[in-house]
């Protein structure tokens, strides 16, 4: 099947089928395994959502986020989610470098919030993570807060989605102290079976991650401690006003 | 002829049970997760899940060559490396060339009992290479020189005070108790060494095969780091943890974060394809799978044992069991403690070398209540003791007692005889007399019977059989009151 088997592979995959073959009543036509999952039917389930389903999810993110210590920041404009951020940057306190700073994932809609300019006369330095920016790692490394977009929430178990792309590291999410993600209202979904539908349109799908909260460690006489190797606080800014770079119909990954 | 015993089952097991710090951890993990997931599963929305997963997995594991194949596809036509091991040796062997060959000096890992397994860590050292457990409990039990007691909670038996000096002692901080301090340190040690590493090495907790992701869970962000921040990621994979499809990979994602530690889903769900493509600005530059069988597939080929490769490694059979509960996990001397150590240990390792794990379990059936995909390790563990008893050519399993079965075909005689058994008894009642200890039961018997009494008191042959108390007690008034009755009728007669 696969057509540059290593020869190990050949014998390996060979004694895993002997294993199987003669003492094995299951085995169904390849096509049934692995039919489709019925996609069709959440997918529409999806369009259309009305203000008020949406804003009932939005609750429903709200209150499951709480016990996992994610903060959900709802605002209505841009303007308003970029205030919202300056002020967590001004608030934090950084942790492995003693100078704070931010780096954002270059999406468009980070670009409009322009957080930069509002941090400039606090002299906070705002890095984006850009293709041709070759000080990427170091400003991640440095960073007291990462910014960067969810490609869609999650509202059952207060989760983001996000799909790694050029120009969106997986380490802005990770490496700094704090990690604040913005998220239009209009990608926000209901349960994990409508996120998964959505992930299984993407072509070429590369890696993602889905988070929920800051990272966190029960391992010392399970008392819980946030703040184990990820980021030690989250933050969810939710945009319940369709900003221009999203498609308000359907939420497609942004 | 005795069986090779297995290491310090019995000495190990009581060193846990004088554990005082073990046994109050013990006692707090069963009472919270153990039931916490028996709830879960009882008020599930969609009651038939957990059957449903189940039969899914065996019909992927009945198809395991042709998913495995999709799977290496996929991670191939990313660009990622996939070496298929059959032993522990070719794994280890694989992964020590690329290290030597990428001239790898530090090699930070993410949690995986499977490394564990096959032994990853003394190659790799053996080559001068740094190799850094990361998750914070096996960061623990690593700098401790000690091993994991828990699938999910690694450092179990240790508690803050001795966690507080290995730290004041290894990683030079002032002495604290308290767990926010500690974690800061590890946090600040282990940042710098999951930046610097040369080598990601993870497990995987399940791939995905239509799409041609494996993917990992944590809490903690060390595996993202691991996967992320290093040039090469390397991750071991059991050949069996794969779902077919996206649907079945989210059925078990569910049920494994719900099974292992009560959430909805863990803070972190990696999935990686590969290696970073062309316009990333980071994750690692080669992406190696090591898929490995180290005796998997004679399982697969087993139909009696076969179901135990549906398991997903919750760990929610260790927070139920009662004799994971009392003795911990190092008794098992394994990387897979519990019902599914006992399992899957003998299976994987030598059921004669391991004879000790399906003897201790108690049967109970817990295990089988709390398991996500309903695995039936009861069963399998009778199955094992069955083998245990009379031997078997194709597991090369050897009878482990011969002198104990001769002993039970004896008793099997005694019993089939009632005069027989009751001239038995009365012997006994008078052979055992210098053995009753002060509360009436014996403590302690001479000889090869010794075993029976080491770790138990034996109950002494009662005086009387339930047959005669009967015919000396009730059967007496019945036949009275029998008689009565019958005098009374005559009399309305």
């Amino acid at each position: 099947m696969t057509k540059n088997m290593m020869p190990n592979g050949t014998a390996f995959l060979d004694r895993v089928r002997a294993a199987v073959q003669d003492t094995c009543d299951q085995r169904l036509p390849w096509k049934e395994l692995l039919a489709p999952a019925d996609d069709q039917s959440i997918l529409a389930g999806l369009t259309g959502r009305d203000r008020k389903q949406q804003t009932a999810l939005l609750r429903q993110l709200i209150e499951n986020a709480a016990p996992l210590n994610l903060q959900v920041h709802t605002c209505a404009t841009l303007p308003e989610a970029a205030d919202c951020i300056a002020a967590l940057a001004r608030a934090s306190k950084p942790e492995f470098h003693p100078e704070k700073s931010l780096i954002f994932h270059d999406h468009p809609l980070l670009r409009a919030l322009s957080v930069d300019a509002l941090l400039a006369k606090d002299h906070i330095p705002c890095h984006w993570t850009s293709r041709n920016n070759s000080e990427v790692r170091n400003h991640t490394l440095t960073a007291s807060i990462g910014v960067t977009v969810a490609d869609w929430g999650i509202a059952e178990s207060a989760t983001i989605v996000q799909l790694t792309r050029p120009g969106r590291p997986r380490s802005t999410s990770l490496v700094p102290s704090i990690h604040i993600a913005v998220l239009p209202l209009s990608n926000l979904v209901a349960d994990l079976a409508e996120a998964y539908a959505l992930i299984r349109r993407e072509q070429a799908l590369d890696s993602l991650a889905l988070i929920s909260g800051p990272s966190k460690t029960a391992d010392i006489e399970a008392c819980m401690v946030f703040g184990a190797h990820g980021p030690r606080a989250m933050h969810l800014v939710v945009l319940t006003e369709s900003p221009p770079a999203v498609n308000p119909g359907f939420p497609v990954a942004i | 002829m005795k069986s090779s015993p297995p290491p310090g089952y019995l000495e190990t097991a009581r060193e846990g049970m004088d554990n005082a710090c073990l046994q109050k951890s013990l006692r707090s993990l069963q009472a919270r997760y153990g039931k916490g997931a028996l709830d879960i599963w009882h008020n599930l929305p969609d009651p038939g899940l957990r059957q449903r997963v189940k039969s899914r997995r065996m019909q992927t594991l009945a198809h395991l060559d042709g998913l495995l194949a999709l799977l290496a596809e996929g991670v191939e036509a990313r660009g990622g490396q996939v070496f298929f091991a059959a032993t522990a040796g070719e794994a280890t062997g694989y992964i020590r060339d690329l290290a030597q060959a990428r001239g790898v000096r530090r090699v930070v890992k993410g949690k995986s009992m499977l490394s564990a397994e096959i032994g990853i860590d003394a190659v790799l050292e053996a080559e001068g290479i740094e190799v850094v457990e990361t998750d914070l409990g096996e960061f623990i039990v690593q700098i401790a020189g000690s091993s994991a007691s828990h699938i999910i909670a690694p450092c179990i038996h240790m508690d803050r005070q001795q966690i507080g000096q290995l730290f004041a002692d290894r990683l030079g901080i002032p002495y604290s108790e308290d767990p926010p301090t500690l974690t800061r340190a590890a946090r600040k040690a282990l940042r710098e060494k999951l930046l610097t590493a040369d080598m990601g090495l993870t497990g995987c907790n399940l791939a995905c095969a239509e799409t041609g992701h494996i993917s990992l869970v944590s809490n903690e962000g060390n595996i993202r780091m691991a996967t992320t921040m290093p040039p090469l990621h390397v991750a071991l994979m059991g050949m069996e943890r794969i779902a077919a499809t996206l649907d079945d990979h989210r059925d078990l994602l569910q049920l494994l974060t719900q099974g292992a530690a009560l959430q909805k889903l863990s803070t972190y769900v990696s999935f990686v394809g590969g290696p970073r493509r062309e316009g990333d600005p980071d994750g690692p530059e080669e992406f190696h799978l090591v898929i490995v069988d180290n005796g998997r597939s004679r399982i697969l080929a087993d139909p009696e044992f076969r179901e135990v490769l549906a398991c997903i490694r919750c760990g929610a059979c260790l927070n139920i069991c009662p004799v994971y509960g009392r003795i911990g996990g190092h008794a098992y001397h394994s990387p897979y403690s519990g019902p599914i150590g006992a399992v899957i240990t003998p299976l994987l390792h030598g059921i004669n070398r391991h004879a000790d794990l399906c003897k201790g379990e108690t049967l109970c059936g817990a295990c089988r209540d709390v398991c996500p995909v309903d695995n039936n390790l009861p069963r399998m563990l009778a199955a094992l003791r069955h083998k245990l008893a009379y031997g078997d050519p194709v597991w090369q399993v050897r009878p482990h007692n011969r002198l104990e079965a001769l002993g039970f075909r004896l008793w099997q005689r005694i019993i089939g005889n009632s005069r027989l058994y009751e001239t038995v008894l009365r012997v006994v009642r008078t052979l055992q007399r210098p053995f009753a200890g002060s509360q009436g039961v014996i403590g302690s018997l001479p000889g090869l019977k010794g075993g029976w009494t080491e770790g138990r008191d034996l109950p002494p042959v009662a005086p009387q059989t339930f047959r005669e108390q009967w015919l000396s007690t009730i059967g007496k008034k019945r036949t009275h009151s029998e008689k009565t009755r019958k005098d009374d009728q005559e009399h309305d007669a």
